[in-house]
Parts: C-alpha cells; sequence; structure tokens
C-alpha cells in the first residue's frame, strides 16, 4: 500500500505541478503582452498630446516642416510680457518682461520673437538673461509672473520691425526636432535624440511626417505581425 | 491516504505557493490595468483643459465688440471646471487675453488681439502723402509745407501731428498686390476694402445731398467739408472701388480706398485716401487730408495738397464705427496662441 500511495502522491503532484506550471506560464505571458500593449497605449496617449502642444499656433512649413528625421519645428518656451524698461537700458536692446514659460530663457539655445506696439514682430537672438530680485521691477509685472532683464542681438536679416517702435511682448523659442524610431524622440538644437516614452516602436514602420500641413503619426509596436499601424490624428487647431 | 502525523504533504505546499505566485501576478495586473485608467483619465482631462483654455480666448475674443483697452480679469465657469478670463493692454492697438482653466491641474491660454485705432495710425503715417516713386520738383511744390500739427482736432486726438506735411516714400518693405490698396497698420488693403461701402461707378462727382432734412445716404454723398450743408458737414464716406476712379468737380470727405489710379479732377476731397495706383490731381483739385499712394503722386498746376492729419483722423475714426468697422478686433495669426 505504501508504494500504492507514493505512486499516486506522485501522480497527482505531478499533474498539479504540470498544471500549476502552464497557468502560470500564461499568465506571465498575458501579464507581459498586457504590459508590452500598455506600453504602446501609453506611447499612443503621450505622442498625439505633446505634438498637439506644441504645434498649437504654429504655422505649418513655417514654423514646422519635413526633415529627413522627422519633424523640424520651431518650438515656444514661454513668453514675458513687458513690465517696464531696465534702468539705463537701451530700449532698442533690452527689455524687463514677466516671463511665464515651461523653462528659463537660455541665450545659447533660444531666440526671441520680440512682437511691437504697432503690432509688427521681429526675431532676434537672445544675447542675456537677468532674473530680478524681488522688488527690481518694482511691482509692474503681472503676479504670477517671473521678472527678467531679457538682451537681445539685433539681427537685420530677421528683422521685421521699424526701428524705435517699443517691444511690448516677448516670445521664447527653440529650434528642435520631434521623431519617431524605436521610441517618440525630442532632439534639441543640434544635440542627441532623447526619448520621451519607452523603446517600443518598429522603427522601419513606425513614421512622422509634415504631411503638407497635417501632420502625419503611425505608430506600430515592435514585433507587430501584419497590418498594425496606429495611425493617430494629432489636431493642431490651426487652419490656414 | 492521510499521512502519518508528523508528516507534511507537499502537495498542499505546491498548491499553496502556485495560488500566491498567481495572486501576486494578478494583484500586478489590476495594478497595472488601474494606472492605465487613471493615467488615461488623466491624460484626457489635461487635453480637456487645454482645449477649454483656447476655446475660452475665442469666446471672449468673439464677444469683443471693441477693444476694452482697460486692464482686467474676470472669473468664468467652465464646463470642466473655474478659470479666469484677463485682458492686459499692451498698446493702443494690442491687448493680449489670457485664460486660465484649473481642473485636476492648470492649463493657460493667450491669444493677441489687434484692432485698428485712428489716433494711432494717422499719428504713425510720417508725411501728408507716401508714395511709391518719389515725384517730380513740381509736384513736390505743389504739396504745402505747413505746421498742420493737430490744429482742428479735438486735442486727445492726434499726438505728434506737427511736421506731416510734405513727401515721403513708404516702407519698401511693405507690399501688397497689384489693385489693392495699401493697408493700415496689421489691416491689409484687402481687407480694409472688405470693410466699406463699394462705389456703384468708377466716374463720379460727390456732393452733398439731403435726405428731408437729414443728410443723404448715397455712395456719392461724401458729407460737406465746407459747411455749406450744415446737415452733412459730420458725414464722412467710407469707400472704396478696386480699378481706376474719377472725381470730378464736387467736395467731400471721408476714407476713400482705390485700387487702381485715383484722379481728383478740379474735385475737393478731405480726409483720408488710400490708393494702389497713382494719385493725380488736376484742374483746382485740392487734397486737404492724408493719402498713401502706391504709386506716383503728380499734382497739377492750380491743385494742390494741403497735410491734414485731422481731417484723415476724422475720416478714418467714422470709418472705425461703421457697420463693419476698421477697428473690429481680430487674433493675429501668429502667436496666435500662446499655450502655457
Amino acid at each position: 500500500m505504501r508504494l500504492l500511495e507514493v505512486t499516486v502522491a506522485l501522480m497527482v503532484g505531478f499533474g498539479l505541478l504540470a498544471v500549476g506550471w502552464g497557468v502560470l506560464a500564461r499568465s506571465a505571458m498575458a501579464g507581459r503582452t498586457l504590459l508590452a500593449r500598455s506600453e504602446m497605449v501609453e506611447v499612443e496617449r503621450l505622442t498625439p498630446w505633446v505634438l498637439e502642444r506644441e504645434l498649437a499656433g504654429a504655422r505649418p512649413l513655417v514654423d514646422w516642416a519635413d526633415d529627413p528625421d522627422g519633424l523640424s519645428l520651431r518650438v515656444f518656451r514661454g513668453a514675458g510680457v513687458r513690465c517696464g524698461p531696465a534702468a539705463g537700458a537701451d530700449p532698442e536692446a533690452e527689455v524687463v518682461v514677466g516671463y511665464r514659460g515651461l523653462r528659463q530663457p537660455e541665450p545659447d539655445k533660444d531666440s526671441l520673437e520680440l512682437t511691437h506696439a504697432d503690432g509688427r514682430r521681429s526675431v532676434v537672438r537672445l544675447a542675456s538673461v537677468t532674473t530680478l530680485d524681488a522688488g527690481e521691477d518694482d511691482g509692474a509685472c503681472a503676479p504670477g509672473t517671473r521678472p527678467l532683464r531679457l538682451r537681445w542681438l539685433e539681427d537685420e536679416a530677421a528683422s521685421g520691425a521699424r526701428p524705435g517702435a517699443r517691444v511690448v511682448l516677448v516670445r521664447v523659442y527653440e529650434r528642435g526636432l520631434y521623431a519617431v524610431d524605436d521610441a517618440f524622440r525630442y532632439r534639441r538644437g543640434a544635440g542627441g535624440r532623447q526619448p520621451l516614452t519607452v523603446p517600443v516602436l518598429d522603427p522601419g514602420r513606425s513614421l512622422l511626417e509634415a504631411g503638407g500641413g497635417e501632420p502625419r503619426l503611425e505608430l506600430v509596436r515592435a514585433g507587430a505581425s501584419g497590418a498594425g499601424a496606429v495611425r493617430v490624428r494629432v489636431f493642431t487647431g490651426w487652419k490656414p | 491516504m492521510r499521512p502519518a502525523p508528523g508528516r507534511g504533504g507537499f502537495v498542499l505546499v505546491l498548491t499553496l505557493l502556485l495560488l500566491l505566485a498567481l495572486t501576486l501576478l494578478a494583484h500586478g495586473l489590476l495594478t497595472l490595468a488601474q494606472t492605465h485608467r487613471r493615467a488615461g483619465a488623466a491624460a484626457w482631462t489635461a487635453r480637456a483643459r487645454d482645449w477649454g483654455a483656447r476655446a475660452l480666448v475665442v469666446r471672449e475674443v468673439l464677444a469683443l465688440d471693441s477693444l476694452t483697452r482697460q486692464d482686467g480679469t474676470r472669473a468664468v465657469t467652465w464646463e470642466g471646471g473655474q478659470g479666469e478670463v484677463a485682458h492686459r493692454v499692451l498698446s493702443p492697438e494690442l491687448v493680449l487675453v489670457e485664460s486660465r482653466v484649473d481642473s485636476a491641474g492648470t492649463s493657460r491660454a493667450a491669444g493677441l488681439v489687434w484692432a485698428l485705432d485712428a489716433a494711432v495710425r494717422v499719428a504713425s503715417l510720417p508725411r501728408a502723402v507716401e508714395v511709391g516713386r518719389w515725384p517730380d520738383a513740381a509736384t513736390l511744390g505743389r504739396v504745402e509745407v505747413e505746421a498742420t500739427g493737430v490744429d482742428g482736432c479735438a486735442p486727445d486726438t492726434v499726438p505728434g501731428g506737427a511736421g506731416r506735411a510734405g513727401v515721403d516714400l513708404r516702407d519698401p518693405g511693405e507690399a501688397f498686390a497689384s489693385g489693392e490698396p495699401p493697408g493700415l497698420g496689421l489691416l491689409a488693403g484687402y481687407a480694409i476694402a472688405g470693410r466699406l461701402a463699394p462705389l456703384p461707378t468708377p466716374l463720379g462727382t460727390p456732393s452733398p445731398t439731403l435726405d428731408g432734412e437729414a443728410c443723404g445716404d448715397e455712395p456719392w454723398n461724401w458729407g460737406d467739408p465746407t459747411g455749406a450743408v450744415a446737415a452733412c458737414a459730420g458725414r464722412q464716406a467710407a469707400v472704396w472701388w478696386p480699378g481706376d476712379l474719377r472725381v470730378v468737380g464736387g467736395v467731400g470727405q471721408g476714407l476713400v480706398a482705390v485700387g487702381g489710379n485715383l484722379v481728383l479732377d478740379d474735385a475737393r476731397v478731405g480726409g483720408l485716401l488710400l490708393v494702389g495706383g497713382d494719385l493725380v490731381l488736376t484742374g483746382g483739385a485740392v487734397l486737404e487730408g492724408v493719402a498713401r499712394v502706391g504709386g506716383e503722386l503728380r499734382v497739377g498746376d492750380g491743385a494742390v495738397v494741403r497735410g491734414r492729419p485731422c481731417a484723415a483722423h476724422a475720416a478714418l475714426q467714422a470709418a472705425a464705427r461703421t457697420g463693419a468697422p476698421l477697428s473690429a478686433p481680430y487674433v493675429l495669426p501668429r502667436p496666435g496662441w500662446i499655450l502655457y
């Protein structure tokens, strides 16, 4: 009887082990698949949202256009409303603004678009940024904004304003490039491309193009079989 | 098959371990699903908030009959939450309309709105006549150089009018299409023309006419700068013609936009003239006002141009108040949008 008991116990045990192992393996596979799909969903969610924010208000084929590597654009990073002239400042090349934006302007990365009192605009290179201490702006800047003194270099080639017209609004832009390969990536200036999402995309089949005014974004999960492309609509909010 | 006391069954242990592993896995998947649900909802909320902020600016701008030239902030309700709309006056013609929406975070948007201001526009014109090609000496001699200043204007209307008489070349950077009058500020010529009443014929004589006791409303009734017909003294024309226009005799005042050449033949006209082609004064023609000319200015013997910014200001101010007002605000194509 003892041998029979052992045999039966072993058979039942191995049977249970096999079933359990199978269930565990399938569950783990399902978990991995779900994780991969959830990462893909995250990419599908994040990518158009970022592009929509960045392209809002930008003019197709003027502010953004096709690039062999992706979508090249002038990226808005912040804006400052004039609070007043800096003490002793050259009004042609300097202004104090109440700044609000994604980050502080940086001279080696950013250009400025100046809006003058007559409505005309000009583009200049940012020369220096000085953060004013509390009270230095004489309270003229709007609450919640950061008082900055911005100084720029006149860029004659890009200038579009009449000389002497007072600057009333400054917008800060950087040159950037969005691309899709194994991940959704961003490149600032001439730097390296940094991933904004996890690398779950098929670089050969995913694409991001300017598409003649309406961005074309197709995301394909790596390893997806057949026509697994997800075409994502990007609302730019701009209808020329 | 009960095990002997003191000896454990491994099947039970194995089953328990398996159940534990499955429980952990299920818990992980549940957590993942919940995280996704929350992330999806947050992304949706953020996107709705962004569009809500933009929609608030659009709603505000569409509701503007004219620019509110005063800083101000007011609270608004939005279907997704609370927010506020602020007006920031940047210059007499520029206002930044900002919105903020709070709903599980904050989204901001802003639109830069421009609207023509008659005083600023007239003050920005450097001379009595701006031309595309420099006129001959005889014509220059017939553009009266007088210190017109702000004489005749209300004290608070046209700043810095002195030295306005004379002729200047237009800014070569300012281009406009052939057959289109020059623009004013950010208003292109075609946009101005679209807001003015078209003349019925390319040839006519402006004269003040009465409709009963009131001043008439005919297209060729351009008011009466002489004051002879008192009821029409305050009437200002706001008219345009797409091609060449010939004005023969008569008197009138107002804003006249012409796509081609404008010939004033023995006519006395005051106000602001926007001429895409040449401006020609013949006979005893008199222009009292300001003109922007795409081509050339020719003033014949006996004709004269008297630079009068106040007349131009009165004409522009009247045109800014007509049915399709020149001063209607609009969002600049760019930014137009600022998103924070």
